[in-house]
């Protein structure tokens, strides 16, 4: 036995010493090889990475329980503390909304009636995956979050991520039981825009910092401070009028878009399936539902 | 003389606590706070670790596990794989080789040693990252990152000097 183990090491021995003398070397080469790699975009690379992102998918969503729940009860201190305002705010824009509620409902009965007039195909209905987000880009050089859902909740990449303020982002990659989102303000991040008013088509491209830009404006297009960007359908991937941001500065050089997320606020995340090649739904009633009735 | 299964047990688990904990580090600096700001500033908390233990236990801390480490972040992070690879083994091996201006000198010198490797790593990321963009990449977040990095390193070395006295031993 001790022979055989003699022999074993005398084999290995080499190595363990070459290893020893170059593995610093070797490593930063390695590391190196795997930016190329990652940078042309290799199958295997890529798949070594959705593997490990997805194996380390459970220990984030352990790890952010925990930090939720201290950034909850902060929050619920902050909340009844304001109550009362809070509470003469709601009360207010309460009275506004019902405005609105009537005056939606108005519309979408008169809607409705025009699309049957002219024979217009009812758009495809959206579903929703919500899910939580997991791990917080950290990086300094990159804008992305980690979410817990993925192909098993049937997230595919290129859908659009919405907070309830409006669009957060596009997922980028998609494990089993895991998703990046790619936030909108990164640096690679591409969103094919239209300005609400004017109908403009534009790009809205991220550059890291907190207001992105909009790219391929029409030089003839009007756009001032205020305008609301939403997204547009012309790449096929988004659903059509998803809230963006506002135009916040308009000069020789950009035109710079401060998005309607509150960056630090995303705890879960909408991820928006618009399918086209779904079965549209027939009862166009569905896709607005209906406000509660009080009982008597 | 023999050691028990238990002992050797203990003696392993004591010896690869300095890499469990700086995984663990990379698996915390990613977790969602929910302040305001601080999303993309998060403290490189493996950049001090591995510092700190390449200087006064390099013999836990092989290269390999650096390696490992720096992949995971990547990963986590999102980050151009290798990027933070390379950030972390540059700092592994010049503190490695320099280990001996640090050690039993005040913890005043590893301060300032660890500010200029963080500084030079920082930068050596947004070299990278910028090339890979083909533009110049923002580096305000970078550099907020860096003076919390800064800020932070004496709790941070605080606590590993504890669980280097009482744990690792």
């Amino acid at each position: 036995m001790a022979r055989r183990s003699g022999s074993f090491s005398s084999i290995t021995e080499p190595f363990r010493s070459f290893w020893h003398r170059f593995a610093y070397g070797l490593l930063i080469l390695g590391a190196f090889g795997l930016m190329m790699m990652g940078k042309a975009d290799v199958v295997l690379v890529e798949r070594a990475r959705l593997a490990i992102a997805d194996a380390t998918a459970p220990i984030l969503t352990f790890l952010s329980h925990p930090a939720a729940t201290v950034s909850d009860l902060l929050q619920q201190m902050r909340e009844l503390r304001d109550l009362r305002d809070e509470n003469a705010r709601l009360r207010e824009e309460n009275d506004r909304l019902m405005q609105w509620q009537l005056v939606a409902r108005q519309l979408e009965s008169e809607n409705r009636s025009l699309r049957s007039l002219t024979g217009f195909p009812v758009e495809p209905a959206s579903h929703f995956v919500t899910a939580r987000v997991i791990g917080d880009g950290g990086g300094p050089f990159v804008r992305s979050v980690l979410v817990n859902a993925g192909e098993r909740q049937k997230v595919a990449k290129g859908q659009a991520a919405m907070t309830g303020q409006g669009l957060a982002g596009r997922v980028a990659e998609v494990g089993y039981q895991h998703a990046r989102i790619l936030l909108l303000n990164d640096l690679n991040s591409r969103i094919p825009v239209l300005i609400e008013g004017s109908r403009d088509r534009a790009i809205l491209a991220g550059d890291n910092s907190d207001r992105p830009r909009l790219l391929y404006l029409d030089s003839n297009a009007k756009v001032s401070p205020g305008d609301r960007i939403v997204t547009s359908s012309h790449a096929g991937a988004f659903p059509p009028g998803l809230p963006v941001g506002v135009v916040i500065s308009v000069s020789d050089q950009d035109v710079r878009v401060k998005p309607f997320v509150e960056w630090h606020r995303i705890e879960y995340l909408r991820l928006v399936n618009f399918n086209l090649t779904d079965t549209p739904v027939t009862d166009p009633d569905s896709r607005i539902p209906n406000p509660r009735i009080p009982g008597p | 003389m023999k050691l028990s299964v238990a002992q050797r047990l203990d003696v392993w688990a004591r010896r690869s606590l300095p890499v469990a904990l700086t995984l663990m580090l990379a698996f915390i600096g990613a977790v969602p706070t929910g302040l305001p700001y601080l999303g993309s500033i998060v403290p490189a908390y493996t950049t001090m670790a591995v510092f700190y233990w390449a200087v006064y236990r390099p013999d836990l801390f092989p290269a390999g596990a650096v390696f490992l480490i720096g992949l995971v972040e990547d990963v986590i992070t999102g980050t151009p794989l290798g990027v933070g690879i390379l950030c972390l083994l540059f700092i592994y091996g010049v503190s490695l080789g320099q280990r001996r201006a640090f050690l039993k000198r005040p913890f005043f010198i590893a301060w300032i040693g660890f500010a200029v490797l963080s500084a030079l790593s920082m930068l050596l990321a947004w070299l990278m990252i910028s090339i890979m963009a083909g533009t110049l990449v923002e580096l305000r977040a970078a550099l907020f990152q860096y003076l919390l990095t800064i800020a932070l390193f004496p709790c941070l070395a605080m606590i590993f000097v504890a669980i280097h006295r009482h744990m690792v031993r």
